[in-house]
């Protein structure tokens, strides 16, 4: 298996050789390029589809008198843009073109890959009319992209990725484009650069068909005394930041000591014996971000500050909660929210295994106990067992002793949360009209702890702020809101739409229990049942018995509503 | 434990509202946010027994702040160092929620940063040795800042000298205020600062 720095090798000089065949199918060959690829040696040990496209393009350079550049530049108007006499007879270079029925451009085939590019924030910028989003220059660009983001965040996704994209929208239509350059081409050099690229996306495949194998191994699990631990993540700390759940002295409420994350240094750090009183996603979607910078005349778009990757120690119930977000975030609307994503790219995660419940835990009846999403797991005591999937992690635990750790989920709560069922609209407004929610008027208070507590609320505000009362520069930052807030649902004019807390429970209880589920139709809930809400409310509101009341509350007006 | 708060002599308070100004300046607050305004108690009494005094109403630094109960993301909290109370602007989310709790009213929502913004006693001069701006600033001299849980600071011989009889706090809702105002020449009328008038020099 390869390690982390021959991983990154890789992917180096695949990101290359993308960009390279790229250029090649782009546009027209500057006298730049041409004079680079004439000095260039080509390897002549690639395997014999690869040599021979690459022992084309040399021997086109090496026999070619006339002037090469405009040679060049008239087989490629011929072949890719057919113009002049080629009369049909060329090789558009478009996925659409060769994937639809009518052989037409900008068909199902662009909309696919179009879509993919928007979910990573990406949209096609050029000042060629002739380049469209499934244009085959595009296409590689995007592998070239996606070599670039595996260097930068988790592992076993990305390759999944490159070879989901490589299947679906290259190999399917690139060897058949490649035969059309080969039969239409009267240069060599265009006629090695098809054979070149057809032989390069067949072998990708077989590499990242292999990776990918390798990576999905069987986990290997160790057991590592305390000290040894921390040197290891004396060593883990050079390429990542570690977050944990942490003590934070005296910042509770009342002075008493919480629970938090934060940055460790060391495995002592981590509060094991006790839940977090936040969630991590102060990590990766934190409470203030900064989108973008502006001035008069300008308006720049942030960057990350720090691009080192992130491991972060979690249960099970706020891996869940991850999923949840990552829905939320990127998967809602068919677009991917950049600011939300370029962290949570960077995450890797660490299970914290939790085999007994806290206060107020009811994971078990949410479906959020266990979890099989997590690079790294981990149990704390007097030493630590720790089972490793991801293989680049693997390096780091080498020379420390095997055992056969495999972590065990909570499978019972005290508490326990039944869940009411909502097949259609009727109930729904059965639902939304109950008497029982008003009885929250007066005994919430609105102070929206419960949503900045809870590992999946997402609202946030975006505001404006400018540096100083005179100035014409600020910046535009997202704010976590809370729905439970008398300003959440307020409108220009003092127009309130949910105008009581009653009303605010009602949504939140639906959106927790109802219409997370019903939007994404998955199984799970957005609520996973950590219940931080209930030890945050300091009106001794519990989210837990919410749920329960309302499933009651809702099956006795379904049976009224039903005898009637 | 250690609490750092402000000491009041209300008997050299001019009202000059320096404090006010000075205050704006150092920590650089746009319009509209104000941190300690002096207001106005008074007049009172039927004449000629009448008095008025001045009521510089700055953040209490409560034992208990209601503000720190309510805050959903922790981003109000009592310093562990010095028992002073403050807000990590990196964590306000600007809800208000404080605002809304504080019974005196003396938090004020920064503009600029769409933030709460109260008094920290000048958290960066107090680092670097220094004395609030207030304090500093204060032409009556009637302003004092110091450790009120030590017997041997200035402010608490300032109030040993005052007497018991003569040292007030503001209403007390539970959340302990521990300001101190020291008034011997007038009679300490129990009001809230949103209750005072603002103070106005010159026209009314």
């Amino acid at each position: 298996m390869p390690t982390a720095n021959e991983y990154t090798n890789m992917m180096k000089s695949r990101e290359k050789i993308y960009l390279f065949l790229s250029r090649i199918f782009e546009k027209e060959l500057t006298s730049d390029i041409i004079l680079q690829l004439q000095n260039t040696q080509f390897p002549s040990d690639c395997g014999s589809e690869i040599d021979q496209g690459y022992s084309l393009i040399n021997k086109y350079f090496m026999t070619a008198n006339v002037d090469i550049e405009e040679e060049l530049a008239v087989d490629y108007a011929k072949v890719f843009l057919a113009a002049g006499k080629s009369k049909g007879k060329a090789a558009f270079p478009y996925e659409s073109v060769y994937t639809s029925t009518d052989k037409m451009v900008m068909q199902e085939a662009w909309e696919q890959v179009k879509n993919i590019y928007a979910a990573k924030g990406l949209g096609l910028k050029t000042e060629l009319a002739d380049i469209k989003e499934d244009h085959i220059a595009v296409e590689l660009h995007y592998m070239e992209y996606l070599c670039k983001e595996f260097q930068a965040g988790s592992a076993g996704i990305c390759l999944e990725e490159q070879r989901e994209f490589l299947q679906n929208h290259l190999l399917n239509w690139v060897p058949s484009f490649c035969e059309d350059v080969q039969k239409y081409s009267d240069t060599d050099f265009y006629k090695g650069a098809a054979g070149l690229i057809a032989a390069i996306l067949n072998q990708e495949l077989q590499l990242l068909e292999e990776l990918i194998s390798d990576s999905s191994q069987d986990p290997d699990s160790y057991t590592v005394d305390l000290k040894t631990m921390d040197s290891i993540m004396t060593k883990l700390k050079q390429e990542y930041k570690i977050y944990a759940p942490k003590l934070m002295q005296k910042r509770g409420s009342e002075g008493q000591d919480i629970v938090r994350y934060g940055v460790i240094d060391s495995i002592s750090e981590i509060v094991y014996d006790r839940k977090s009183d936040f969630s991590p996603k102060e990590v990766y979607y934190p409470v203030i971000q900064t989108m973008l910078h502006f001035t008069d005349e300008t308006c720049t778009e942030t960057k990350l500050k720090d691009d080192k990757p992130i491991l972060i120690f979690v249960r099970s119930c706020d891996i869940n909660a991850m999923g949840r977000l990552d829905n939320i975030f990127n998967v809602n609307g068919g677009h991917a929210d950049i600011y939300y994503k370029r962290m949570r790219d960077k995450v890797k995660i660490v299970m914290l295994e939790c085999k007994e419940s806290f206060k107020n835990c009811f994971c078990v009846s949410m479906g959020a106990n266990k979890t099989e999403d997590y690079s790294m797991a981990v149990h704390i005591g007097d030493q630590c067992e720790i089972q490793v999937k991801d293989s680049t992690l693997k390096s780091y635990f080498a020379n420390q002793s095997r055992c056969d750790f495999k972590p065990e989920f909570v499978s019972s709560n005290e508490d326990k949360a039944v869940l009411p069922v909502i097949d259609d609209k009727e109930t729904l407004k059965i639902a939304a009209g109950l008497e029982f929610w008003n009885k929250f008027n007066d005994k919430c208070i609105a102070c929206g702890g419960c949503n900045t507590v809870c590992p999946t609320c997402s609202c946030f505000d975006t505001v404006d702020i400018i540096y100083d009362e005179t100035s014409r520069e600020g910046e535009r930052r997202r704010v976590w809101s809370s729905c439970m807030l008398n300003s959440f649902t307020l409108t220009a004019g003092g127009n309130r739409a949910r105008a009581t807390n009653g009303a605010s429970m009602r949504f939140k209880t639906l959106h927790k229990v109802y219409d997370y589920r019903e939007r994404f139709k998955t199984a799970g809930n957005m609520c996973i049942g950590c219940g931080r809400c209930i030890s945050q409310c300091p009106e001794e509101i519990s989210f837990l018995e919410t749920i329960n009341e309302f499933h009651d509350e809702l099956e006795k007006a379904k049976n009224t509503a039903g005898g009637q | 434990m250690k609490k750092n708060v402000f000491v009041v002599e209300l008997d050299r308070c001019i009202g000059c509202k320096g404090c006010q100004v000075a205050c704006k300046l150092e920590n650089n607050l746009g319009l509209g946010t104000v941190r300690n305004a002096v207001k106005t108690v008074g007049p009172t009494g039927a004449y000629p027994d009448i008095q008025m005094y001045f009521l510089p109403s700055m953040c209490q630094q409560c034992e208990k702040p209601s503000c720190a109960a309510v805050c959903p993301t922790g981003a109000c909290y009592i310093d562990p160092e010095d028992g002073v109370v403050l807000i990590d602007e990196e964590q306000c989310i600007g809800c208000k929620s404080c605002a809304e709790a504080c019974p005196y009213k003396v938090n004020t929502f920064n503009q600029e940063l769409l933030v709460m913004d109260k008094c920290n006693l000048c958290i960066s001069s107090r680092k670097q040795g220094d004395k609030p701006a207030c304090v500093k600033n204060c032409s009556g001299s009637a302003l004092h800042v110091g450790d009120i849980n030590d017997a041997d600071s200035e402010v608490s011989k300032l109030l040993m000298e005052a007497g018991e009889e003569n040292i007030h706090t503001l209403r007390d809702f539970g959340n302990k205020p521990s300001v101190r105002y020291i008034l011997k020449n007038d009679t300490w009328m129990d009001l809230l600062p949103q209750e005072c008038h603002d103070t106005r020099r010159g026209m009314k």
